[in-house]
């Protein structure tokens, strides 16, 4: 998969002609805005396996997963963002047609479910706007948005996905 | 032959040293009070000068030179016993108790990256054995003057050999002191002599025999230490030196100037008083060097154990599972009818493997209880009880992990036994009891689970006490401390905030409560039992899952998803219709066994957003109300501690074995489940926490109380 993905972003390299510093990205939709990530933070991307719902958990951890033998968490950010537009059931019928992103950051690892083919991106480091020069998203933190790309005619928005793991933005623990 | 040492075979090299220097100091208690029990022992204080000199070579070796120092005050300390000039009496006792305490934080010390003194009971012993001198050289009057002397001249004289600094500093609180540093001399205090002169013989020694192997001569230290270790250090003696004229060639080897006169070399080495009881350095001078270099390759014999770090046999135990998870899945495959033979043979040699991994884990109770004996002596000390400690089933085997969870428990048990439990004599004889106290440590097998019983033949607990406390305290009301049964009230002594004893005393009012105990033993899958008779003593029972690799739990489905309950936590599975459940309070109530237990519905616990909701009323109906009267409920009793429940399931599948794995990152604080597995199929199946569901249905039973009262 992430050999795939390499090929997949060199032939894009190919087509970009910008000259200068640029950053990977893995480009995912979430309501109707384009949201990406670095490539480095994303181990892979699979097709969506069958989650089994939690009891007595926050309703954006859609579940728990096995991903190649792995027991992982998978969150749904537009739940964790307060879109409250409607949201994808990941009924079995629809299963197929989402994926999710596996975060990798040290010893953890978490599931991030995506409803189209996530796709790459390479964008050029000066095209992109830090996020204090930006309008403030209303229940974002600031620091989990790092920038705003803005090239070819997108606005793509770039979240760490990582400092949400550090400042333990998502947790379980309704009771604390 | 360059013996270089990788940092992680340092590291290996360090943690088999802090290993057999743990075992070595837990004998030493053991010996050590054994010997308080009975001081002309000869064979016990043999034992204990082997152990102390194996442990003082191999700290010496590492460069440890604290850990060295203290076991060779307490060897000196025998050796004036041994001549009896020194009288072992209760003083002496406890300043060896101390030093044998002070050993167990130096040789912890080593890992923690702690600065810890030893200079106050140095100094302890060093008086104890300066008086015991005092009086020896009044006795014999026949030591000469020039020997004390000639171990510092030669020490002065000879090359000073660096111990590793950063050992030294990680053990010793100031280690540029010179009390702390063994390899320089001190002229005033001749202990520190002899050391000195021992530390570097040994070193010259080693470099002496590395010289036979042609090693460099300007080794540096971690060669030293590597190679010392590497060749076990308990035949530190094994530098035996066999041939006079090469023994001597050491000394003259590296002094320059003011090379000592070999006289005093000779009385130095001839004198037992210098060459620091080292008895096994004996210089033998009719053998020829060929033999020494025989008996050299005697010394590289390779042990037929293998001390493996826990660490690796988690590793393994995590691969073991996963196998067996890949197994199952091989076997649930739709074609695996065709290769049946195929994977029952697969199946037989994977559990052989299975329990092979198992049995590595597993250590004998023994190794845990036999610490007890010092345990037992310090707090009979403190409590000013008279007790002797019975051990019983040592050879029993349990999960070297689960051991080490329930050592601090044991601990606090055996405390408590003392210090709540046992009378004073004086109680003791007025009740016409035996005026000793007797604590017994008992372990045996049973099924899967190894139990392991705390047993005093004190006071007992009286469950009288228990209700007026639970009614000062305000943990019950009055009305329902009446309502409870003895049983119901000595599971209180669990409660956290409760502690029964009238007054905290040093020893039980510190530390971990009953409630921890509760609670470590439950983190693996354990359970705690009371039994007690007034006047006549308590059992404190802890059930025990022998092994941690693979957990026994019943399946069954809930809305289609897979769910399990540990067996460890399941008495039994009963059918129940609709009239057989009855509503009491904010719960249900049904007859198991002629006794009530509550019952509750599992989809009314999954539906909630948290527990706290199961104190709105109705919460816990809800099930029971959408179901019809013709209904049959498939129930599964869950009992932990002594307390039953029934959990309604939807549909009941097998029992298995599993492989529990903690929730993944964030849900690690999910107080429904304790972890999942991975079936055959993939699927996942969540394992329901039965402690939690226990403890909140219990906590609330309270409530269940106040609102039948109100109703």
């Amino acid at each position: 998969m992430e050999a795939k993905m390499q090929e997949m972003l060199e032939e894009k390299e190919r087509v970009v002609e910008d000259t200068g510093e640029k950053i990977q990205l893995i480009v995912f939709n979430l309501a109707a805005e384009e949201y990406a990530v670095p490539i480095e933070q994303v181990k892979e991307i699979v097709p969506t396996p069958k989650i089994s719902p939690v009891p007595q958990t926050p309703e954006y951890v859609v579940g728990i997963a096995n991903i190649r033998g792995q027991v992982l968490s998978v969150i749904n950010l537009e739940k964790k963002f307060g879109f409250h537009q409607e949201t994808h059931v990941l009924t079995s019928d629809k299963r197929n047609s989402s994926f999710v992103l596996v975060i990798e950051h040290e010893d953890t690892s978490i599931g991030v479910v995506v409803n189209q083919v996530p796709t790459t991106f390479a964008v050029p480091v000066s095209k992109i706007d830090s996020s204090d020069q930006m309008m403030q998203h209303s229940s974002m933190d600031a620091s989990v948005i790092k920038g705003v790309a803005n090239t070819q005619g997108r606005l793509i928005i770039l979240i760490d996905i990582l400092r949400m793991l550090e400042l333990g933005e998502i947790k379980t623990n309704r009771d604390s | 032959m360059e013996l270089k040492l990788t940092p992680q075979e340092e590291q290996e090299i360090l943690e088999t040293f802090i290993a057999e220097s743990s075992d070595k100091h837990e004998q030493l208690d053991t010996f050590l009070t054994a010997l308080e029990a009975e001081p002309s022992s000869k064979s016990i204080l043999h034992d204990l000068n082997r152990v102390l000199h194996t442990l003082k070579g191999n700290a010496m070796s590492m460069g440890f030179s604290a850990i060295g120092e203290l076991c060779h005050l307490m060897e000196e300390i025998f050796s004036y016993y041994k001549k009896g000039v020194l009288e072992l009496n209760k003083d002496v006792f406890d300043a060896l108790f101390k030093s044998s305490d002070k050993l167990g934080e130096l040789i912890r010390g080593i890992n923690e990256d702690k600065r810890i003194t030893h200079k106050g009971i140095k100094t302890r012993l060093e008086v104890l054995i300066r008086d015991a001198k005092g009086e020896e050289l009044v006795v014999e009057h026949t030591e000469p003057t020039d020997i004390q002397i000639t171990p510092e001249v030669i020490a002065q004289d000879c090359e000073y050999v660096p111990t590793d600094e950063e050992l030294v500093s990680q053990e010793n609180e100031e280690s540029q002191e010179p009390q702390e540093q063994i390899v320089q001399p001190l002229p005033e205090e001749p202990k520190k002599e002899k050391a000195s002169f021992f530390v570097d013989l040994v070193r010259r020694l080693s470099r002496y025999i590395k010289g036979l192997f042609g090693l460099k001569k300007d080794h540096n230290i971690e060669e030293e230490r590597g190679h010392s270790f590497l060749s076990k250090k308990e035949e530190r003696p094994s530098l035996t030196v066999d041939n006079e004229a090469s023994f001597y060639a050491l000394f003259e080897e590296n002094s320059d100037e003011n090379a000592p006169p070999e006289q005093s070399v000779e009385e130095a080495i001839s004198d037992p008083e210098n060459v620091l009881i080292e008895e096994e350095i004996v210089v033998e001078n009719d053998i020829e060097s060929t033999d020494l270099l025989d008996k050299l390759y005697d010394k590289v014999e390779v042990s037929d154990t293998v001390q493996v770090p826990i660490r690796k046999l988690d590793a393994l135990m995590n691969q073991m599972g996963q196998l067996i998870i890949e197994r199952d899945r091989l076997a649930s495959k739709e074609d695996s009818r065709a290769h049946k033979a195929e994977l029952a043979s697969l199946h037989r040699i994977t559990s052989d493997l299975q329990y092979s991994v198992m049995n590595v884990r597993l250590v004998q109770v023994g190794t845990l209880f036999n610490k007890f004996h010092r345990v037992v002596r310090d707090v009979a000390e403190v409590e000013k009880k008279m007790v002797t400690l019975q051990i019983k089933g040592s050879d029993v085997e349990i999960d070297r992990t689960v051991l080490k969870t329930i050592s601090d428990s044991l601990i606090h048990l055996v405390r408590n036994a003392i210090g709540h439990g046992l009378e004073t004599a004086d109680v003791r004889k007025e009740l016409n009891k035996p005026v000793t106290g007797v604590v017994t440590l008992n372990a045996y097998s049973d099924k899967d689970h190894v139990i392991i019983e705390v047993t005093d033949d004190g006071a007992g607990v009286d469950p009288e006490a228990i209700r007026e406390k639970l009614i000062s305290k305000g943990i019950v009301s009055s009305q329902q401390a009446k309502s409870m049964s003895d049983d119901e009230l000595i599971m209180h002594i669990f409660h956290t905030g409760f502690s029964s004893a009238n007054q905290v005393s040093e020893i039980s009012g510190r530390g971990v409560g009953m409630d921890v105990v509760k609670k470590s033993v439950e983190t693996i899958g354990g359970q705690v039992n009371v039994q007690t008779k007034v006047g006549f003593g308590t059992t404190i029972r802890l059930k025990l899952p022998a092994s941690l690799v693979v957990k026994g739990v019943l399946m069954f489905t809930m809305q289609s998803q897979e769910y399990a309950v540990p067996l460890a936590y399941t008495a039994s599975v009963i059918s129940l219709t609709k009239k057989d459940i009855r509503k009491a309070g904010l719960g249900l109530m049904a007859t198991f066994l002629n006794k009530p237990i509550s019952i509750v519905f599992l989809s009314d616990l999954l539906r909630m957003d948290d527990f706290s909701e199961i104190y709105d009323h109705g919460n816990l109906h809800r099930s029971f109300d959408e179901k019809s009267n013709s209904e049959k409920f498939e129930v599964v009793v869950v009992s932990n501690s002594g307390r039953e429940f029934g959990v309604v399931v939807d549909k009941l599948l097998q029992q298995k074995e599993v492989i529990e794995k903690p929730l993944p990152y964030p849900l690690e604080g999910n107080v429904l489940l304790s972890g999942t597995t991975i079936l055959g199929t993939g699927n996942i199946c969540m394992i329901l926490d039965a402690v939690a569901i226990t403890e909140m249905l219990y906590s609330t039973k309270f409530k269940v109380y106040e609102s039948q009262k109100a109703s």
